[in-house]
């Protein structure tokens, strides 16, 4: 048996889509808001937590890595407050504009560069609030060459060298073994999360935060960025679908009346079914 | 390469699942405004299946081919597998367009066959066209919800998902596809992942067909709004939904989204109550027959695609439904 467990997480900075707040004519008021976590990382390093603690008798060594601009070096402190043991922040201009097809790539070459071949691991969330293509973990798997269990919501068991997870699908719950060398997409299942502690803080203050760059990686400018993905924006529009609706507002109304003029369309239907 | 492929998703119940349909449909669309293109749909299967009430379903959608492989691990769910095969089938029917419903297997074959590929692909798609350089041209929703974002792929096969009931089902004329059965062999090849057991869920499909429906948003504070609105919902004999953050807060289960990312209705009365109106959430909503919506927010952008708005706090007008529904009683 192995002593010694290797775990890559990789987490995103995402915009704060709590916060939004609308302009009078429909845009984004985009002074003031935040970065945080996105969501599903966060359960992703729960998870990372939870099976070193499932594993009592191995050594495990918990690795973070996120790909964005320096602000990201955020939440990777933050994970390391949480205790994370190393924190990779892999960042450079030539990645701008990457779509999920080559970030799964610039993540995988970021793995296999920092472990070469010598992990057990990689847990990702499902999908990032601020894009949700939920692609880039399952394709930094098939860079690597590895199985992937995907909609991960909770750790049934740990064993030597294999993981059993319950899997959330639309139709059923599944209970599924994975092998050690493997990755795992997690989703958010409102389980508690842990919160990083004094001690947690004081000791990452002492970890530095390791910078990976298209050159460390080995990518050319042209293979990364806008450049090198395969998809690219043809162009963005406001979205009008609904011009012909009504739009009958009513600002100045009771709350009595507003709730009558609601139960008139409600009663306008059940005397239509009726019919 | 003109030819557009279909991923033929099956239930949990050995049946396809409506998004098969609802992409055939589409599909029928794009293949018109491409030269010389045949649509071909892949079904993945076990050995013992029996195909003709399936075949029989499928005469109405124009499919030119319909190729079914069979092999005893496709019994359930296993990625693995999966991905193998897809993989090889596509390489051999070289597609123009590969389409996949936005399901939870689909997202996850979707990424696996592209990146291994090398190819783009494009989640959660409302919108699927042909552009004037004959390629496909997939529409989704931007970050933050103002934009809609039309993406082009400079690789082949284009692929793109598209979420369950953005596309509504249409027939055609009946005919004839060709059915190619094929074995597939995985030689030596075994999986290491191995699905321990598989419990059935109750599928909540109320919402899809819903006639009216109340949804709350993150005007509703904390669980406790978000459970008024429930409870009114069961008074009214309404179904229940949600926008993502809502979702996200823990203050509704997750199958109760609506929107982009969660279910699309159709109801014949939406009423939404405290939902500021992102895209994500408006393109979930388009084919409702009304809109109401209740929003403190005079500028709130679903006051734009309602039929009736009401600026007011919607704890309040809740309360109000309550009181008004009770006196009825
Ligand atoms: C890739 C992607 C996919 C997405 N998919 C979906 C999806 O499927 N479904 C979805 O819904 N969203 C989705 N979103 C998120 C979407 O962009 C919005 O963030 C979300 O819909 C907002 O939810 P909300 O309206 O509840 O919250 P908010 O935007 O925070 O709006 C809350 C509203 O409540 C109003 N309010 C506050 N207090 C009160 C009060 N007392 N009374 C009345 N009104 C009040 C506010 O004025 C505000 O308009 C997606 C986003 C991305 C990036």
């Amino acid at each position: 048996m192995k002593q010694q467990l290797k775990i890559a997480v990789c987490i995103k900075q995402v915009p704060d889509t709590g916060q939004i707040k609308w302009t009078q004519n429909n845009t984004i008021d985009r002074t003031n808001m935040d970065s945080i976590i996105n969501l599903c990382d966060e359960y992703a390093l729960e998870m990372a937590f939870n099976i070193k603690e499932a594993y009592k008798d191995k050594q495990t060594q918990i690795s973070v890595f996120s790909m964005g601009p320096y602000k990201a070096c955020e939440i990777l402190k933050y994970a390391l407050a949480l205790g994370c043991d190393n924190a990779y922040l892999i960042t450079d201009k030539v990645f701008l504009g990457s779509d999920s097809y080559i970030t799964s790539k610039i993540l995988a070459q970021a793995i296999k560069y920092v472990f070469q071949d010598e992990f057990d691991l990689v847990i990702c969330g499902q999908f990032a609030s601020d894009g949700d293509t939920a692609q880039t973990g399952v394709g930094i798997a098939v860079n690597l060459n590895i199985p992937v269990v995907t909609y991960i919501s909770s750790l049934i068991e740990v064993n030597d060298d294999s993981i059993v997870v319950q899997q959330n699908f639309e139709d059923s719950f599944n209970i599924v073994k994975l092998p050690l060398k493997s990755l795992m997409c997690v989703i958010n299942n409102n389980c508690k999360l842990r919160n990083p502690n004094v001690l947690g803080y004081m000791l990452s203050q002492r970890k530095d935060i390791k910078i990976l760059t298209a050159n460390d990686l080995g990518f050319e400018r042209n293979q990364v960025g806008l450049q090198g993905s395969p998809t690219y924006v043809y162009n963005a529009y406001r979205y009008n679908e609904d011009n012909n609706r009504e739009k009958k507002i009513y600002s100045n109304l009771s709350s009595n009346d507003g709730a009558k003029i609601i139960l008139k369309e409600v009663q306008k239907l059940f005397d239509y079914y009726e019919d | 390469m003109n030819d557009i492929l279909i991923f033929g998703e099956f239930s949990i119940s050995n049946k396809l699942r409506p998004c098969v349909f609802q992409l055939l449909s589409k599909a029928n669309y794009l293949k018109n405004k491409l030269d010389d293109s045949k649509l071909k749909l892949l079904i993945l299967s076990p050995s013992d299946l029996n195909f003709d009430e399936i075949i029989n379903e499928l005469k109405y959608y124009n499919i030119d081919e319909i190729i079914i492989v069979k092999n005893d691990n496709f019994k359930e769910f296993n990625s693995d597998y999966y991905y193998n095969c897809i993989k090889n089938i596509v390489l051999e029917v070289n597609p123009k367009i590969f389409l996949i419903g936005g399901t939870n297997i689909g997202r996850t074959i979707a990424p696996m066959i592209s990146n291994s590929l090398h190819t783009g692909l494009t989640a959660d798609c409302i919108e699927l066209d042909i552009n004037d350089e004959k390629n496909l041209s997939a529409t989704r929703p931007t970050f933050g919800g103002e934009l809609m974002a039309t993406i082009w792929s400079k690789t082949y096969p284009q692929m793109a998902t598209v979420r369950e009931n953005v596309f509504k089902i249409e027939k055609f004329d009946e005919n004839n596809p060709t059915i190619i059965f094929k074995d597939y062999n995985f030689q030596e090849y075994k999986s290491k992942l191995s699905l321990i057991k598989q419990i059935k869920r109750e599928i909540n499909n109320d919402l899809a067909n819903a006639r009216i429906i109340l949804s709350g948003g993150m005007g509703l504070k904390n669980k406790e709004g978000f459970a008024k609105l429930e409870n009114l919902a069961n008074i009214m004999g309404a179904q229940i939904g949600g926008s993502r953050l809502i979702v996200e807060a823990g203050f509704a289960s997750s199958n109760i989204q609506i929107g982009q990312t969660g279910q699309s209705v159709a109801a014949d009365l939406y009423i939404a109550f405290g939902i500021s109106g992102a895209i994500q959430h408006l393109c979930g909503i388009k084919n409702c027959k009304k809109i109401i919506a209740i929003n403190n927010d005079p500028n709130a952008p679903i006051f734009n695609h309602c039929d009736i708005g009401i600026v007011d706090d919607a704890a309040l007008v809740i309360e109000q439904l309550e009181n008004l529904l009770s006196q009825k009683v």
